[in-house]
C-alpha cells in the first residue's frame, strides 16, 4: 500500500481533479452506476439502500461526511428531496460538488462546506441524518 | 447514522492484522473498535453488516475496469498515479481474498 500521507489535500487533491475525465466517469458508471466522480466502493443499488434506511424524505436535513465530490449525498438528495450538506477537507471536492448540484437543480438544496469530521462547524441537532461512505478509503 | 468503512476483518493474528494494516487504506489504522467509538460518542443499537462479498466484486470490477481504459486514465492522471492506485487496488483484493480486510456498514442512531 502507498504510504498514505496524513494531509487529505495532498492525498486527494489530484485524484478528485483528474476523476472528471471521461475515461473515469465511463470506469465509475461500469463499476458504481453512478457518474459523480466517485471512485470508491458504494454502489448506486448501495445508496438507494441507505438512503430507504435512514428514512430520508423532503424536509430531512442530512449530512454527508468525507463527501469527496458529492456521492452518495447529492443522489441521495436528488433521489429523496431532502437538503444535503457535503463537507470534505478538499476544496476540489467542494467545488465539483457544486457544479453537479447546480448542474442538477438541487443548488437551493445543498451547501457545500470545506472541512473536517474531526472538527465539525456546525451547532448541535443540524442533521436529521449523516452519512458517510468509505472515507479515508 | 450510516456509514461503510473498510476496517481489519475480526478475530485475526497479529500477524494477519499486520497484514490487514499494510494492504488496506488508512481507514484500517485505526486502534479502537468502531463499536466502543460509536459507544463513546453516544450512538446506541448498532446494526452491522458485513458486506464484504460486494466489496470484492467492485473492487475487482475497478481493476478490471481501470485496466480496459488505461490510455485514456494514465493520460488523465498521470503514469504514477495510475500505477500507484492499480497495485493499491490488487493488494486489497488479495488481502480481501486472504480474509484478512472486510468492508462493513453500519447503521445507528443516538441514545
Amino acid at each position: 500500500m502507498s504510504p498514505a500521507s496524513n494531509d487529505p489535500n495532498e492525498r486527494f487533491s489530484d485524484r478528485y481533479a483528474a476523476s472528471a475525465a471521461a475515461a473515469l466517469i465511463e470506469a465509475e458508471l461500469e463499476v458504481l452506476g453512478t457518474d459523480y466522480q466517485a471512485n470508491g466502493y458504494t454502489t448506486r443499488a448501495e445508496a438507494d439502500e441507505i438512503g430507504d434506511r435512514l428514512d430520508l424524505r423532503s424536509g430531512s436535513r442530512l449530512l454527508d461526511l468525507g463527501s469527496g465530490c458529492g456521492f452518495p449525498g447529492l443522489y441521495l438528495a436528488q433521489r429523496h428531496g431532502c437538503s444535503v450538506t457535503t463537507l470534505d477537507p478538499v476544496a476540489s471536492g467542494a467545488s465539483a460538488s457544486a457544479r453537479r448540484s447546480d448542474r442538477d437543480g438541487i443548488g437551493d438544496r445543498h451547501l457545500a462546506v470545506i472541512g473536517s469530521g474531526g472538527d465539525l462547524p456546525f451547532r448541535r441537532h443540524a442533521f436529521d441524518a449523516v452519512v458517510h461512505v468509505d472515507v479515508m478509503c | 447514522m450510516m456509514f461503510t468503512t473498510i476496517e481489519p476483518a475480526p478475530r485475526l493474528s497479529p500477524a494477519q492484522r499486520r497484514l490487514a494494516r499494510r494492504s488496506g487504506p488508512s481507514a484500517v489504522l485505526t486502534r479502537t473498535s468502531y463499536l466502543s467509538l460509536l459507544a463513546t460518542a453516544g450512538f446506541a443499537e448498532v446494526e452491522i453488516d458485513d458486506i464484504t462479498p460486494a466489496y470484492r466484486a467492485t473492487q475487482h470490477a475497478w481493476i478490471e475496469a481501470t485496466r480496459r481504459r488505461s490510455e485514456p486514465i494514465r493520460a488523465a492522471t498521470g503514469d504514477a498515479a495510475f500505477e500507484q492506485r492499480l497495485a493499491d487496488r490488487s493488494l486489497a483484493l488479495d488481502a480481501i481474498d486472504a480474509g484478512v480486510l472486510r468492508r462493513a456498514c453500519y447503521l445507528t442512531s443516538r441514545r
